[in-house]
């Protein structure tokens, strides 16, 4: 059974989003770093890089295989977890705390609306 | 495999490859899977020659780091070829005998997972092996280049490395975005690789990495196979392997939609 905040937003593709004021801390879910296994390395831009809702913004590679990560919100990032560099395995240990990937200053807050909340998202995994 | 496992309708088995242009070699695994998962082009798999240029392919992982930046420069500065590959792991052999295997699938609602696509790539690999007279398994070996649970391993030495990508979303969950799945296989079919080894360890040196593959971990298809590509040079037998494996698949194919 993965773990779901119950404070957190997350989207149908496994992150998650801490809203921040007019910030939004995101990350991969619980579910999604258990399905992908060890991680050894993680992609991330750098500060200032804009980021759209719905793009990819870098990638996660495990034990298994490189895949896509995608923005839930576009804006432009702030903030960037630079000890994911050195200890990537944060994302499996520590998913929703130490393994946040980056911030970012929302250009349209309203974009969170169409995120999921923890009850949606945990009905979303059992399908 | 899973339950949730199904071969896509109307695979295409193509030969396509530049021998000239080692990273555009590579890049036609993300340009031919883009197309699939547009609907543009059907699922494929892809049977391809390394570039002549002798070398390495490395992970973006391996070139993340300054140390392994200025690695890359100095086997570049050397004469070799450092190919950036979509697909995660360390450093693999890189020449004219070295064969790939890339599956390019559409992205599928199904539930299913690496493992499933893992082993649809090996099991057909070990069959041909098998039809070749070799003893093929799959499984980790310490010190081999590139190690992972999927290993195509004849005899318990490395023959095939194998690796996945998955676009438009995470590994092994479910993805309303189009996006396709890479699914790779690189045969070492002529290498020399004593050679190999030290280029692959000379890489990660260089880097201030200490990782370190193992000579005797490997082996390659001339050596697993000796009474096959006899006569032929490492180029030929490349071709060689090219044309079987594309006759290989297009009747493998035929069975597994049944």
């Amino acid at each position: 059974m993965s773990h779901v905040p119950a404070e957190l937003k997350y989207s149908k593709e496994h992150e998650w989003v801490k809203v921040e004021g007019n910030q939004a801390r995101i990350g991969i879910t619980d579910f999604a770093q258990d399905e992908l296994g060890d991680i050894v390395f993680v992609e991330l831009p750098e500060v200032g890089t804009e980021v759209r809702a719905n793009e990819t913004f870098g990638s996660v590679e495990s034990v298994k295989t490189v895949s896509d990560l995608f923005a839930p919100v576009s804006g432009k990032i702030v903030q960037v977890n630079g000890a994911l560099q050195d200890s990537p395995e944060l994302v499996n240990s520590a998913p929703y705390e130490d393994g946040w990937m980056i911030v970012v200053e929302m250009s349209d807050p309203g974009e969170l609306d169409a995120l999921l909340d923890a009850a949606a998202y945990t009905a979303h995994t059992a399908e | 495999m899973s339950t949730a496992w199904k071969w896509p309708e109307d695979i295409a088995v193509e030969w396509i490859d530049d021998i000239h242009r080692p990273q555009y070699n590579n890049d036609l695994d993300p340009a031919l899977g883009r197309a699939v998962a547009a609907g543009e082009r059907p699922p494929l798999i892809r049977v391809w020659r390394a570039a002549r240029q002798e070398g390495i392919a490395v992970s973006r992982k391996d070139v993340a780091t300054e140390g392994g930046q200025a690695a890359q420069r100095q086997l570049e500065a050397e004469g070799l070829q450092v190919v950036v590959r979509q697909t995660g792991g360390t450093a693999v052999p890189q020449g004219e005998g070295v064969v790939h295997v890339s599956y390019l699938f559409p992205r599928t609602s199904a539930k299913v997972t690496t493992d499933d696509y893992y082993r649809a790539l090996c099991t057909p690999l070990m069959a041909w092996l098998q039809g070749h007279g070799c003893n093929a398994s799959t499984g980790e070996l310490r010190g081999s280049y590139c190690d992972g649970k999927y290993n195509i391993l004849v005899d318990g030495r490395k023959l095939v490395g194998t690796a996945q990508a998955w676009r438009g979303g995470l590994a092994g969950v479910r993805s309303a975005r189009p996006g396709y799945v890479l699914a790779h296989a690189s045969i070492v079919v002529d290498v020399d690789m004593a050679v190999a080894t030290e280029r692959i360890n000379h890489f990660y040196e260089l880097a201030g990495n200490p990782y370190r593959v193992e000579l005797q971990t490997s082996t390659t298809l001339r050596a697993c196979a000796p009474a096959w590509l006899v006569g032929q040079s490492a180029a030929e037998a490349a071709d060689t392997v090219v044309r079987d494996l594309m006759g290989f698949y297009e009747q493998w194919l035929q069975t597994a939609k049944r």
